[in-house]
């Protein structure tokens, strides 16, 4: 691999111990992908910010780093906590090292977004950066409506990657290797809620192929939606949207491999899946909205559906977003009428926090797809889903 | 019989093959073990097949990884629990495995680390219950038929 003569300094040790065992990670990382240099990055984004018991050497590393006084090179923002405010006795268990994490990360340097959308938080790539992102929905979020270039990394290569301010140039950072490998057709009407459902299916059919998808007529939102879902239940990294998304519309065909084949997705198999998710839902006591967080935009379209309505006794409505979207939604003029509906704002991760033995007897149900693959939850669109919450009639949704 | 592939984690190791021809989510497959103070090798993803199967003895045989971004991460503290499987082949692998391969082996020194090595052909010549032996690239599979 070509280094430059500070890179190679850092290999040799002249920078610390902790220095050169992260340059050693990067350049044998990409060394297995025979990458021919690193790169420099404009920012990166980490997960695990919960530091919980569950990552140790993610921690050690992190201890070793602060020791040395070591910085972030580059803007670094980070995923959410996996608490509530109150956590139970499972969850403090659990995550006893959040607050080591968060003093770290402050001592490195990072940005306290504590979002899994960055990109809503000020972390916003331009088209054609190098980042080194985690967070599967963030990467394909990045990478495909944003047009900037991440790997689907491990969260710690993400981290070596920050501090070092460079990455290996591999993968999905390379021109040639962000060609569609799959044409996924789509032969149904999308409405603004099946986009997560659509997601879950494309990743399940495709798995880590890259789709070139005809028929769509998205917003960020719903790409948003759609991609977390994706990159949950299949390993995408990168879609592209005909004439939508950034790369697609500068290079139309051109971003479709001659060899790619072709997936029909139909009112059929959305249906299906759709239903295969919702099966066994019965009468939620929690809904959850906002896996990932939401956006501003999506913040007002709830609170305009729940005008008037309020939260039946017996069951919860959290809504998840960001703590700097919260601000300003609360600020707005949709702050207080949302308020007055009893759904709780929150800011979280909720993949784990259902695991507890306490919230595992709640019947819970969601509109997230990636949320639905990776807790015991249920599906259920938008609108069906707040009519759980606020006891509404209509149950066709 | 014997193949070759790549070796992602060199190492060497021997044990029954499970295969599975599911790709493998590591976080869903570890992350509630993880948190248990005990050990226990039994993957948690109940939309796997391999659902509740302890593999700590086994050589896991499957064809790529899929999901979260920390599922590296995952991996790589199962290893360092002492709850992955003895060694992995996989058909393909991606940069989730690659990088838990790299920080296994860059930061988890002292321990015993299982060999992972790519083999795009291996889903076609093993069968749950074959003995494999795995010696950096080269694998040996034993038929458990006989044949």
């Amino acid at each position: 691999m070509n280094l430059s003569s500070e890179h190679e300094a850092i290999l040799a040790g002249r920078k610390g111990k902790t220095l050169q065992k992260c340059m050693e990670t990067l350049v044998r990382y990409g060394q297995f992908y025979q990458a021919e240099t690193l790169v420099p990055i404009q920012s990166a984004h980490l997960v695990m910010s919960c530091g919980s018991i569950l990552f140790k050497t993610y921690l050690d590393i992190v201890s070793h780093l602060t020791r040395e006084r070591i910085q972030f090179a580059v803007p670094t923002t980070v995923n959410p906590h996996f608490t509530t405010d109150n956590p139970g006795v499972i969850q403090r268990y659990i995550l006893k090292k959040d607050k080591t994490f968060r003093e770290h990360f402050r001592e490195l340097g990072g940005i306290e977004t504590y979002s899994c959308t960055p990109y809503l938080c000020g972390n916003v790539p331009r088209k054609g950066d190098v980042i080194a992102w985690a967070e599967s929905s963030a990467v394909i979020y990045a990478n495909a409506v944003l047009g900037a270039k991440t790997n689907r990394n491990s969260g710690i290569i993400d981290l070596i990657s920050a501090v070092l301010g460079v990455t290996p140039s591999t993968g999905l950072l390379l021109d040639e290797n962000r060609k569609g490998t799959v044409e996924v057709v789509v032969e149904a009407e999308i409405e603004k809620e099946a986009y997560a459902v659509l997601g879950y299916v494309i990743g399940k059919v495709i798995q880590n192929k890259i789709p070139f998808i005809r028929g769509l007529h998205g917003s960020d939102d719903e790409f948003k939606n759609m991609g977390a879902a994706m990159a949950a239940s299949g390993g995408v990294g990168l879609y592209h949207v005909d004439g939508i998304t950034p790369e697609a519309r500068a290079l139309g065909e051109d971003m479709l491999r001659d060899d790619a084949e072709t997936v029909v997705i139909t009112d059929e198999i959305l249906s299906k899946q759709k239903e295969e998710l919702s099966a066994g839902l019965n009468r939620a006591d929690m809904v959850f909205i906002g896996c990932p967080h939401l956006s501003y935009s999506e913040l007002v379209h709830i609170s305009t559906l729940l005008e008037g309505a309020t939260v039946r006794r017996g069951v919860n409505l959290w809504v998840n977003t960001s703590k700097h979207v919260m601000q300003e939604f609360v600020d707005s003029e949709y702050g207080a009428s949302f308020q007055r509906t009893g759904a709780t704002l929150v800011s979280l991760c909720p993949l784990a926090l259902f695991e507890t033995p306490r919230l595992r007897k709640w019947e819970i149900v969601t509109n997230s797809g990636k949320m639905r693959y990776y807790a015991p939850v249920y599906y259920a669109s938008l609108n069906r889903c707040l009519e759980e919450a606020t006891g509404g009639v209509n149950h066709e949704g | 019989m014997k193949v070759e592939g790549k070796e992602v984690l060199v190492g060497k190791a021997e044990g029954i093959a499970v295969v599975t021809e599911q790709p493998v989510n590591f976080l869903a497959a570890y992350s509630r073990n993880l948190a248990l103070p005990w050990k226990t090798g039994r993957i948690s993803d109940n939309r796997h097949e391999l659902y509740g199967e302890d593999l700590r003895t086994a050589i896991l045989v499957m064809p790529c990884c899929s999901g979260s971004t920390g599922g590296g991460v995952f991996l790589l503290e199962a290893i360092r629990k002492g709850i992955a499987p003895r060694g992995i082949v996989t058909a393909e692998v991606d940069t989730l495995l690659v990088s838990g391969a790299v920080l296994a082996e860059m930061w988890l020194e002292e321990r015993r680390l299982p060999p992972i090595v790519e083999c795009p052909d291996i889903l076609s010549c093993v069968s749950t219950g074959d003995w494999i032996k795995i010696e950096r690239e080269c694998i040996e599979i034993c038929s458990s038929t006989g044949d």
